[in-house]
């Protein structure tokens, strides 16, 4: 299977400002979402820092 | 304030964007604009954090698809013209913490697919010429916040150093009626010294005229101009070998190691560009585990460029850090 088959979803919002953002996600064949983020998490700030810098 | 004035000493554009100034700079961990708005907190750019990769406008553009009139104005000498363009930030993880070397190699292709998706949405607009994706990272590049992110700036114009090879390559090929990119491949294929990794489709390079000590280049070995090129095992080899490159940069000194990154695509202009080929920059300012390469007097006021290295055995310790990108998924094991 190509990770192509992968669909790419774009959800566009317009900020107060007047601005846009695009939230994209991944979607496989199945309709499930695709995530490979390093840390998926809720709570961005929740957190350990594994950077050494 | 911002407006793009023209240099006749150079014939290149400056843009000044005074509202720059006051854009935030190193915020605490827990103040970050861009990690997503948490319940009860203060408002940041990013509403929410379920997503992959977020791309929006940014706060503080050089370039606006709607800017305002010059405040000064032009001359025979001195043209001046409204700073139209577009200025935008990828966030590669809704983690605060994490930086691109950090991301599985999975999410790496999601963003090389994201930034093609940018660079065809961008190159459409009919006031763009040219669409530069880059990263910045690291204090010591000068970057004002620590979330993993990117930038696009879609310009009206070809700026100058992609100007200038794109005339360089236009030579070539008109003498050799050979790609410049192809030969300079073949040429560090037969050293091989420089070469740092390679998979099916890129070869990572320290080039022979590295400028800074561990320039690296990405080199495509099909001969193509722009992401929107490549086939899905392209896109997956790219994926692969950004990540072993920016693995094998951490490991070097074993910190974030800082660095910027450019991408040399085709303009976005309507006209042919054949004879280029598309490729990928990265200028780590470190010569060593804690001296910066400055750009002083010859660099910036002459445009020559000293390297205090070999490129030959800067690529060699780069070579040693290379390590061997796993893909997860079980459908992607051919770009391991």
């Amino acid at each position: 299977m190509s990770k192509a088959s992968e669909k790419i979803n774009k959800r566009q919002v317009v900020m107060a400002d007047g601005r846009y953002l695009i939230f994209y996600t991944f979607e496989a064949p199945d309709g499930r979402r695709s995530s490979h983020c390093a840390h998926p998490i809720t709570d961005a700030k929740a957190a350990t820092r594994p950077s050494k810098n | 304030m911002s407006e793009l004035r023209w240099n006749p000493l150079l014939g290149e554009w400056v843009a000044t964007a005074t509202q720059r100034q006051e854009r935030t700079f190193l915020p605490p961990d827990d103040y970050c604009p861009l990690c997503a708005t948490q319940p009860g907190g203060f408002p940041t750019e990013v509403p929410e954090n379920d997503y992959d990769i977020v791309v929006f406008e940014n706060r503080f553009p050089s370039l606006k698809p709607d800017p305002e009139p010059p405040v000064v104005e032009s001359s025979e000498l001195y043209p001046v013209r409204p700073s139209q363009g577009v200025c935008e930030v990828v966030l590669y993880s809704p983690n605060h913490f994490s930086s691109l070397a950090q991301e599985p190699v999975e999410q790496i292709y999601k963003l090389v697919r994201v930034w093609a998706d940018r660079f065809r949405e961008l190159g459409a607009l009919d006031f763009v010429q040219y669409v530069f994706i880059f990263e910045n990272k690291g204090e010591a590049i000068g970057v004002t916040l620590h979330h993993p992110h990117g930038q696009i700036y879609a310009y009206p114009f070809i700026p100058p150093r992609i100007a200038t090879e794109l005339k360089q390559f236009a030579a070539h090929y008109e003498s050799t009626k050979k790609c410049l990119l192809c030969n300079v491949l073949d040429e560090e294929f037969q050293a091989k010294r420089r070469i740092i990794a390679e998979n099916d489709s890129f070869a990572a390079v320290l080039p022979f005229f590295a400028r800074w000590p561990y320039e690296t280049h990405i080199y495509s070995k099909r001969h193509f101009q722009a992401l929107t090129d490549m086939s899905d095992k392209e896109t997956g080899d790219l994926a692969s070998i950004f990540k072993t490159v920016l693995v094998a940069f951490d490991k070097l000194f074993e910190i974030s190691f800082p660095y910027m990154m450019v991408m040399h695509q085709r303009p976005v202009d309507g006209q042919a560009y054949d004879f280029y080929h598309f490729h990928i920059e990265f200028y780590p300012p470190l010569r060593s585990a804690n001296r910066l390469k400055y750009l002083a007097g010859s660099e910036t006021g002459a445009g020559m460029y000293i390297n205090d290295t070999l490129p030959e055995e800067k690529a060699a310790e780069l070579r040693a850090q290379v390590r061997e990108v796993v893909w997860q998924a079980p459908d992607s094991t051919e770009n391991g």
